[in-house]
């Protein structure tokens, strides 16, 4: 993850007090208190942000079989133009969230017209939609990757300084950026909305329906292109939320920053079980802890590695996910 | 040299070629169905050994590139067993994730790898003179395998694994030699490029090259030998081509990738083959049509059916048949059955036993201690109320289910721990309860799949060609013979799947539900081929729902309720059974 970490409570006095921590054990414990406390909260902050990224993500591949590879490059383009209306108006943090979101909404709809719709019949690779779609939408990031790269110039791209807060709030005895904060209640805030629409809405059981069968869902009176529409607007406007998220809170985005949390999304759709919107939110916080921890303590990529040996295993052994119930099968 | 205002220099040509490699070690797990991109991994480790080997150890850069090959067709085995069970999209996310983790070590092994920084300072020796063979023989090799037996298993374990089990396919084989291959030719491609650069680094084998390669499979065609080569030249020389258009000429491959695949979704090379198979179906069509004209059979057949109704819907069909066609369709000739009693093999030897099956799941007795036995020649009939239990029972004999206890004999020899592709091979042949075929393959090679495994011709050989006619003629659908299985009627698809069972001379055929669904001429047709097949001496076991059928066909039959066995004798008794009844109608 090239995220560069704004709020970062390590330096050089600290770190080397851990490695001679025999000689001083009363500042080892107050390190541990401290920054490890802070470190895990930093990582929780962070991945309810990645939640509301992975759970459009999650929704798609669960309910319409979408294997969306777009979803970064929706998210970094959304982020884009979220900035690019920031500096010519000079908006606040709020009125550029709507405009982060709309714009994820509004590339879902070529999105779903062109790259999802056509495969719902597909015979790609067999009939199998996850990989019909996944090259679909690949097409839509060779194309979308190209365009933000050539428009940014590949540079790094901010808010201008004062359209978002940037002062810190006092979380016990720690201090953290208040966009941190922000962001991660209005994930967490969004997310359970979703999870409410999903269980006890009639769209919400109209979705589910259509994952567990859309034929049968089409029998029984459901739109399923408008359903599959909807979901896809949905899933892009969350994922151009989170990217307006990010831009503030990491204070950038740069072309590849969708692609980079593209994969992590999806270790966080595996793990928290395909289609689940309360596992995304709990993987998603998870591998947020195990990221930072894994990059405030190690030094090279043991913490990546570490992670996605996991996704294998957890792939492997429990493919439902940590906390989904094994699928019976019949032949 | 230009082409078409593309101007192709060395480079590019040799880029193309290890693009092609690269293609074509992604296409060979791809071809079984499997999403797997570890060929990524593979082929930085078959660089970096290379490297290795040659900076610290300065061996020559042949047993350079052999090292590799070994050393990553080693380590592909033991993924491939990880990674045995896991399909579709998941396979990919997993193998990425290994790709990926690979990468991180390669960073992070700073003294072996230089970390970020690669290897540099390698010979450049592989030149065209050095692609081009290498590139051929992989071909080569692909297009061999896919004209052989075990290309066609291939076919069949990518539609279909359950029904390439059924034919003797040991589906778990193929995958861990078809990772295998993958490994090698991808280190093959890895050490060729470390030494076309002379430079191994991390950044390579990174995520876009991946999706790269998967587009090049996946635009060519993933289901046919020459769809990576066609891939891989698009994706490589399209972008070149557009070259002069600047920014906007990635923005034009991402397009033109995007309206390939919209329009041609089974790929540049598969939508050709279908073509094509269309039109030698079409073709044959005709062909027969005409045939039919001057080979007219000659007047009605002699009709010797027991039941009068027989006659009446034969007299009715050829009427209608006459009138609207000019011609009688061939399937009208399943009238012509002649009704006899099965030859009873008297004293001929039990070739099946199983003895106290039992199948638990949960808390559900699906099978509670079942016994049967069933001789060579003998047609037995399995019925029963649904959810009896009927079709698990023939799961589990033909191996596809594993019982929680008891065991199965079959011709003297103890096959209770024999997987389903070992217990095809001995002689069961089964066919399913949904109709499992090829759909997108003829009706020749669904049928010749029957006899991958069984018989030591290949399946070019004439003698077995003309032996897979004579089964269609059996069944009256040798007309069917070129067509896609896809657009054949539900009827002729039945009797399809009965005549790749049939094709594999089984001596035990288990047959499930062979009339559900099927008209009355279909019918009529099945029951001949199941006579003809008990009469070779092969032991016949029909679950099915028809007891009139069953009745007819049937010497014996087995009544199952909930898991048990409820009776078993002659057909005739089987309805005055008490249990028998009350299992059916209520008491």
């Amino acid at each position: 993850m090239e995220v560069q970490r704004t709020w970062d409570p390590s330096n050089g006095s600290y770190e080397r007090s851990v490695r001679d921590f025999k000689t001083c054990i009363v500042q080892w414990s107050w390190y541990l208190e401290m920054v490890l406390l802070g470190v895990i909260i930093s990582g929780i902050l962070v991945g309810g942000v990645y939640a509301l990224f992975s759970v459009g993500l999650s929704v798609l591949l669960g309910a319409m079989r979408v294997f969306n590879i777009a979803h970064g490059t929706i998210l970094t383009a959304s982020a884009f133009v979220a900035i690019e209306v920031a500096r010519m108006t000079g908006w606040s943090a709020a009125p550029l969230l709507v405009v982060g979101a709309f714009t994820g909404m509004c590339l879902g709809i070529p999105l779903e017209m062109l790259a999802i719709r056509p495969f719902r019949r597909g015979k790609v690779f067999g009939g199998d939609m996850e990989t019909g779609t996944m090259l679909t939408t690949l097409a839509f990031v060779l194309v979308g990757r190209d365009l933000i790269t050539h428009f940014t110039q590949a540079q790094t791209w901010s808010f201008p300084f004062g359209s978002y807060p940037t002062f810190a709030v006092s979380l016990g005895a720690l201090r953290v950026g208040v966009m941190y904060v922000i962001a991660f209640a209005l994930s967490i805030v969004l997310i359970l909305l979703a999870a409410v629409v999903l269980k006890f809405t009639q769209p919400g059981r109209a979705v589910r329906g259509i994952a567990s069968d859309h034929r049968a869902a089409s029998l029984l009176g459901i739109n399923v292109n408008r359903y599959s529409l909807g979901t896809a607007m949905v899933s892009s406007g969350l994922a151009g939320l989170a990217g307006a998220l990010l831009a503030m809170a990491f204070a950038g985005v740069s072309y590849d920053t969708g692609d980079n949390l593209l994969f992590l999304g999806f270790i966080i759709v595996v793990l928290g079980g395909i289609g689940s919107v309360p596992g995304t939110l709990i993987a998603a916080i998870a591998l947020g802890i195990v990221e930072s921890i894994g990059n405030f303590y190690s030094s090279g990529n043991w913490g990546e590695i570490l992670a996605f040996a996991l996704l294998v295993l957890v792939i492997v052994f429990r493919p439902q996910g940590l906390l989904g119930k094994p699928a019976i099968v019949r032949t | 040299m230009t082409f078409f205002g593309l101007t192709l220099s060395v480079a590019l040509v040799d880029i193309l070629m290890l693009n092609v490699l690269l293609a074509y070690s992604a296409y060979a797990v791809f071809s079984i169905g499997r999403l797997n991109v570890a060929f990524i991994a593979f082929s930085g480790l078959g660089g970096y050994i290379s490297a290795i080997m040659w900076s610290r150890f300065h061996l020559p850069p042949l047993w350079c590139i052999c090292l590799a090959i070994g050393t990553s067709a080693l380590l592909a085995l033991p993924l491939a067993v990880l990674l045995m069970r896991v399909t579709s999209v998941y396979l990919a996310i997993a193998t990425i994730a290994v790709a990926a983790i690979f990468q991180d070590l390669l960073v992070n092994f700073q003294s072996l790898t230089h970390g970020a920084d690669g290897i540099a300072g390698l010979p450049i020796v592989a030149g065209l003179d050095v692609l081009a063979p290498c590139v051929a023989v992989v071909i080569l090799g692909f297009w061999l395998v896919s004209r052989s037996r075990w290309g066609i298993g291939m076919i069949l374990q990518r539609s279909d694994e359950r029904l390439a089990l059924s034919v003797g396919i040991n589906v778990n084989l193929n995958i861990a030699v078809l990772f295998m291959i993958s490994a090698s030719v991808a280190a093959l491609q890895g050490a060729l490029t470390a030494f076309w650069y002379g430079f191994v680094s991390p950044d390579a084998y990174s995520f876009s090259t991946v999706i790269l390669v998967i587009a090049m499979v996946l635009l060519g065609g993933s289901s046919q030998w020459l769809g990576p080569l066609a891939g891989a030249c698009f994706l490589t020389l399209i972008p070149q081509w557009l070259e002069p258009f600047g920014v906007w000429s990635d923005v034009a491959t991402g397009s033109i990738l995007l309206i390939v695949v919209l329009l041609l979704p089974e790929g540049l090379v598969g939508r050709i083959a279908t073509r094509r198979g269309l039109h030698r179906a079409r073709m044959s069509e005709e062909s027969k049509w005409r045939l039919g004209d001057r080979t007219v059979r000659v007047g009605p057949s002699p009709v010797a059916m027991g039941s009068s109704e027989q006659a009446i819907w034969a007299t009715v069909a050829r009427t209608a048949a006459g009138t609207v066609l000019d011609r009688q369709p061939t399937y009208l000739r399943d009238f012509d059955v002649i009704a006899e009693q099965p030859a009873h093999p008297a004293g001929s030897h039990e070739l099946l036993q199983c003895d106290n099956l039992t199948v638990q799941v949960g808390g559900l007795q699906i099978l509670n201690a079942v016994a049967l036995s069933v001789r060579a020649g003998e047609i037995c009939g399995v019925v029963g109320p649904n959810g009896a239990g009927k079709s698990t029972l023939l799961n589990v004999i033909s191996g596809f289910t594993a019982p929680g206890s008891g065991s199965t004999r079959f011709d003297g020899s103890d096959i209770s721990h024999v997987p389903a592709w070992g217990r095809a091979r001995l002689g069961i042949g089964r066919s399913f309860q949904q109709v499992r075929l090829v759909d997108s393959s003829s009706v020749r090679l669904n049928v010749q799949a029957g006899a991958l495994r069984s018989s030591k011709t290949s399946p070019s050989d004439p003698c077995e060609t003309s032996s897979i006619v004579n089964i269609l003629r059996a069944l009256n659908i040798e007309e069917f013979e070129d067509w896609p299985i896809r657009y054949l009627s539900y009827g002729t698809r039945r009797k399809v799947e009965l005549a790749r069972v049939a094709a594999g001379r089984p001596k035990l055929f288990l047959v499930d539900e062979p009339t559900a669904g099927v008209s009355h001429a279909h019918i009529l047709g099945i029951e001949r081929l199941l006579r003809d097949e008990a009469r070779r001496g092969c032991a016949v076991v029909i679950v099915d729902h028809d007891l009139g059928f069953i009745q007819r066909i049937a010497s014996r039959v087995v009544v199952m309720d909930a898991g048990i066995e409820i009776y078993q004798g002659p057909p005739s008794d089987a309805f005055a059974d008490r249990r028998v009844i009350s299992a059916y109608v209520g008491s």
